[in-house]
């Protein structure tokens, strides 16, 4: 196991640097080498404009494994990396901050949004995430060049970061390259580490859809126990509402930065030769037998309901009953009109009046689910409970206006059905989404799509259009329809035109939210039922 | 300015329509502890259908707009008489259908009890007597049920009693007496212990309540009454804007106790939206949110919605008001009201807090009330207690001392410029010179308050800019030093 030194890799050039008496400065952001919660060192390896024309590539075949561009992309068109600068406040360029600076500090003149706690652990890296103390601002790295950084996602944890590049423990590698020619080369050990050993050593196990799933969910939908929930008074002082995480559409329009399993030359190599181990430790089924994103729009869903449900549950300990952030925006925040869309549908068997819970959290787990229960008959067990555990938690958050007094019940029900889910995972863990269950699942979402129930709710017909439109791409469908009718109502994706410049670069929410708003309020459920009429056709 | 400005304003709130809605079947459970005007009540008695006041010799003349004619005027043109017909239109088969209600809104006992002639054997069981009912609004809902007066209150002695006895001892309401005349119309205007128009019914369809005496006195659509006003202005229009303000805030804290009352007992839902500033919720998300721009004075915490900003928007200058036209008094301290407003902005209120401190409230309000009725106000006002009032008002809404609107809430500046368009006509309105500069601020305001009026029925304040009424309100205020 030979110990290699890359020419020209990394180590030359922070040996360079030191010889230089300079701090590595990558392109993009000034930063303190080796300091955790930055970049520092990931960008070292991580920023390779071509792929195959650098060390790794050459020495490891790392290019085969991951992208090898992640911090470009990151660092270019991620709007992760804008994170905390978006709380930086300035009447001029950053009008949404400013205006939270002062209606969040009204009274207390030493407020500071930047230093606030609750926005840090989602706009900055936090270097303590799962603390469950009150929270320090020391505890934050907050530079507006790194918002959510690297680390964030991946895992704070210096010793992980160290050993996955250990070039003292490698491997040998038997694969066949691109010429057809069998070739050997070495790559980190770590590579083929298992979850545990990773996880023990503080990297996030992003492979897993579930863990991953959970990690972006813990900051778009919220996470009581990271201290990450955007408040009723936290949006009322100006923060955009929360759109809904369709896992799949989230990490296209992030956009990624890095390779699906099929499309990484190592991955599919590992995965011929052991089926298992791939699913070990890499998390992905052979492509013939499950299909990736139809997994992975599966499991968005159920994490988001589960992060909402976490939430539920810790609200309902509070308080004697939830905060109006737990509830559907829009049952109360739109003007009113007659004749009312609301008031014409009618309110199956609800009282009139009393906000429900966001009918997107359930309304696509709900035809996930059922749809779940045709992939096996251990699924089908767990599926069928979906239901009246679902309905539990509505009956309990809704018997009263804000769930008033029925905060227990409410707990309760809540956390079983977080419970439910780690069951469901499973099950659906052991089963395969073929690509022929790929295509029921879609047809399915199309369908609860046109139901009178998506009709009615924005919110969720924008998460059900998102979850077709991730499976549709997946399984190569033409779109040209679809997105000339949908998108005369809703945004497509969630970085939409609007969301970015000409050079793909996030724009402040400021810049593109109030048209976004304003096409929420203007939906017309009757015209995109003419519309989901036309596609069935 | 053309017609009355405040006439103007009937439309901007879609609650010209009278109704009302008892969630829960008849529980007058009132318990009257401290005194409480002569009106606050609605009487007991037996009612009679308005043909017992119908004779041509008494109020049934045939010529409406006549005196003797009352009852035919009401019946050509009064909108009450339309109360119980509107039971049967499409909007109120919607709404029975969206409560999931059993009975059509027209055999609804909860509709009855403010479409129709309040008559307990409508929903006690009985046949419905549809005579009675088609009647709508008429003659005993407001002046009280005539079984014990009817044949008695055109004898000469009926005249020597006073308002205190004719309701005490008869059921007779005396609606000369501008407090028991707008606490009745509050009982379903507002809502009373056993009526409301709550959240779940407006959600379903209802217009919401918005009661301002002078708007609906003023309004077109009531333009032709069966009675004549004998108090001259500038009097009239003060006595009754600030008793409309005092007994509006009455009834709404009365309701409001009834609700938390009802709601421990799971008889009512809690909290109740309905006690909250509609357009605090009820707006397009958007760039903006209307209702706490940071330019108030005295904003709420963000996300808090403002408690009864409709009926409370004067809470604290309605002391001063009141000392102005009755001099030598102030108005009581309403020492409830601010732990009360407290309470109901937090995030979910306390229903037996809440219940307790809206019971002072009543009591404190209710001892204001009284002494109107005692002490007499507003009588020959002098052209210096019209300035002090204006003057009191404007700086109401817009404050010198750090160049802002107090709140920025629809209802409070909607409610303000009601206020200072009675002050106007209460001082001559456009035959009066002096006023002339008033009229381009208070048609401003007026004009941007407005809802949009193209594409259907918006019932909300869409597209309402706050800091657009900034101007006309800083213009009144400056015009009014």
């Amino acid at each position: 196991m030979a110990t290699r030194t890359i020419r020209g890799g990394f180590p030359l050039r922070l040996a360079l640097a030191a010889a230089l008496g300079l701090a590595f400065v990558s392109v993009s952001s000034a930063q303190v080498p080796g300091t955790i919660g930055r970049n520092t060192n990931c960008v070292n390896c991580h920023e390779q404009k071509d792929s195959k024309d650098n060390a790794f590539a050459r020495n490891y075949r790392s290019n085969d494994f991951v992208l090898l561009s992640e911090g470009l992309t990151w660092t270019n068109s991620d709007p992760h990396s804008k994170a905390y600068a978006v709380i930086v406040p300035d009447p001029k360029t950053n009008p949404v901050a400013a205006k939270m600076q002062e209606l969040l500090g009204r009274g207390d003149k030493d407020y500071d949004l930047t230093k606030d706690t609750r926005c840090l652990t989602c706009h900055a890296t936090d270097l303590k995430p799962t603390s469950k103390e009150p929270r320090k601002v020391e505890e934050f790295v907050r530079e507006t060049n790194l918002g959510v950084s690297c680390n964030a996602c991946h895992g704070v944890t210096a010793k992980w970061q160290t050993e996955h590049v250990d070039e003292s423990v490698t491997v040998k590698y038997k694969m066949t390259d691109d010429a057809g020619k069998e070739i050997e080369f070495s790559h980190y050990k770590w590579r083929t580490e298992m979850p545990a050993y990773k996880e023990a050593a503080g990297m996030k196990n992003l492979r897993d859809p579930h863990t991953k799933a959970d990690l972006c969910a813990s900051c778009h939908v919220g996470n009581p126990d990271e201290n990450k929930v955007v408040t009723h008074e936290i949006y009322a002082a100006g923060h955009p509402p929360l759109p809904p995480l369709e896992l799949v559409t989230f990490m296209n329009g992030e956009p990624r930065h890095w390779g699906y399993p099929y499309e990484l030359k190592f991955l599919q190599d590992f995965a011929k030769k052991n089926p298992d181990k791939a699913w070990e430790i890499f998390r992905f089924k052979p492509a013939e037998k499950d299909n990736y994103l139809a997994r992975h729009v599966a499991a968005g869903a159920i994490a988001s309901l589960k992060a909402e449900m976490n939430l539920l549950a810790a609200e309902a300990k509070n308080t004697e009953g939830l905060d109006y952030a737990r509830f559907d925006c829009y049952s109360c925040h739109h003007d009113l009109k007659y004749p009312s869309a609301r008031q014409v549908r009618g309110y199956e068997g609800r009282v009139p009046g009393r906000p429900p819970l966001k009918a997107w959290v359930a309304m696509l787990p709900s035809t996930v689910v059922a749809h779940a229960g045709t992939l096996a008959p251990a699924v089908k067990v767990e599926s069928d409970k979906f239901p009246a555990a679902w309905a539990n938690v509505s009956k309990a958050a809704t018997s009263s206006p804000f769930a008033y007094g029925k905060g227990a019940e409410v707990a309760a029900a809540a956390k079983a059905l977080v419970a439910w889910t780690a069951d469901f995972n499973k099950a659906v863990d052991a089963a395969n989404y073929s690509d022929a269950a790929a295509d029921t699942l879609l047809a399915d979402i199309g369908k609860a799509l046109a139901s009178p129930a998506a009709l009615g709710d924005t919110e969720a017909a924008m998460h059900l259009s998102w979850a077709y439109r991730s499976l549709a791409v997946a399984r190569k469908k033409d779109l040209t329809k679809w997105d000339g009718e949908i998108g005369k109502h809703l945004p497509l994706e969630i970085r939409s035109k609007a969301a970015i410049d000409a050079s793909k670069t996030p724009l402040p929410a400021g810049k593109f939210l109030p048209d976004r708003l304003k096409q929420f309020a203007n939906f017309d459920p009757k015209a995109f039922a003419a519309s989901m009429a036309k596609l069935q056709e | 300015m053309g017609h009355r400005t405040v006439a103007l304003y009937v439309g901007l709130v879609a609650s010209v329509t009278v109704a009302a809605y008892a969630a829960q079947p008849a529980a007058t459970t009132a318990t009257t502890i401290s005194p409480q005007p002569f009106g606050a009540q609605i009487p007991k008695g037996q009612y009679s259908t308005s043909l017992s006041c119908a004779a041509a010799s008494c109020h049934g003349g045939g010529q409406p707009g006549h005196v003797g004619s009352e009852f035919s005027t009401w019946g050509d043109s009064d909108p009450h008489r339309r109360a119980f017909r509107v039971l049967y239109n499409e909007d109120s088969i919607r709404i029975s259908k969206n409560l999931g209600r059993k009975m059509p809104a027209h055999e609804d006992a909860s509709c009855l009890k403010c479409h129709a002639l309040d008559e307990p054997k409508h929903y006690t069981g009985e046949l419905l007597d549809h005579r009675s009912l088609s009647d709508g609004v008429s003659c005993d809902s407001c002046h009280g049920p005539s079984g014990k007066w009817n044949s008695l209150h055109y004898q000469s002695w009926w005249k020597g009693l006073s308002d205190r006895e004719k309701y005490d001892q008869f059921g007779f309401v005396p609606t000369k007496d501008p407090v028991a005349r707008i606490l009745n119309c509050a009982q379903c205007h507002v809502g009373g212990r056993d009526r409301e128009v709550n959240h779940d019914l407006i959600a379903a369809g209802h217009p919401r309540l918005s009661f301002e005496y002078t708007r609906y006195h003023f309004s077109e659509a009531y333009a032709n009454k069966h009675w004549e006003e004998k108090v001259p202005n500038p009097d009239f229009e003060v006595r009754t804007w600030l008793v409309g303000q005092v007994a509006g805030l009455r009834a709404a804290t009365d309701l409001l106790a009834a609700r938390a009352e009802r709601s421990q007992k799971n008889e009512a839902p809690w909290p109740e939206f309905a006690e909250s500033s509609c357009y605090a919720c009820h707006q397009n998300l958007g760039a903006e949110l209307r209702s706490h721009t940071t330019n108030a004075l005295h904003p709420r915490k963000s996300g808090v919605l403002g408690w009864q900003l409709w009926y409370a928007s004067f809470a604290k200058s309605l002391p001063a008001v009141t000392g102005i036209v009755s001099p030598g008094s102030k108005g009581p301290a309403l020492a409830a009201l601010d732990p009360l407003r407290v309470e109901m902005e937090k995030p979910l209120p306390n229903a037996a807090t809440v219940a307790g401190l809206a019971k002072q409230a009543t009591a404190q309000l209710d001892a204001w009330l009284i002494a109107f009725q005692t002490n007499g106000y507003a009588a020959k006002l002098t052209p210096e207690q019209w300035k002090a009032l204006a003057s009191t008002i404007a700086a109401s809404a817009y404050d010198n001392a750090t160049g802002k609107l107090r709140d920025y809430d629809w209802d409070v500046l909607a409610q303000h410029g009601l206020a200072l368009t009675a002050l106007y006509h209460a001082g001559g309105g456009a035959g009066n010179p002096a006023l002339a500069a008033w009229t381009a601020p208070l048609t401003e305001i007026r004009t941007k308050l407005a809802f949009p009026k193209t594409g259907g029925r918006v019932d909300s304040p869409r597209d309402f800019q706050p800091d657009s009424v900034y101007p006309g309100f800083k213009k009144l205020y400056e015009l009014t030093r």
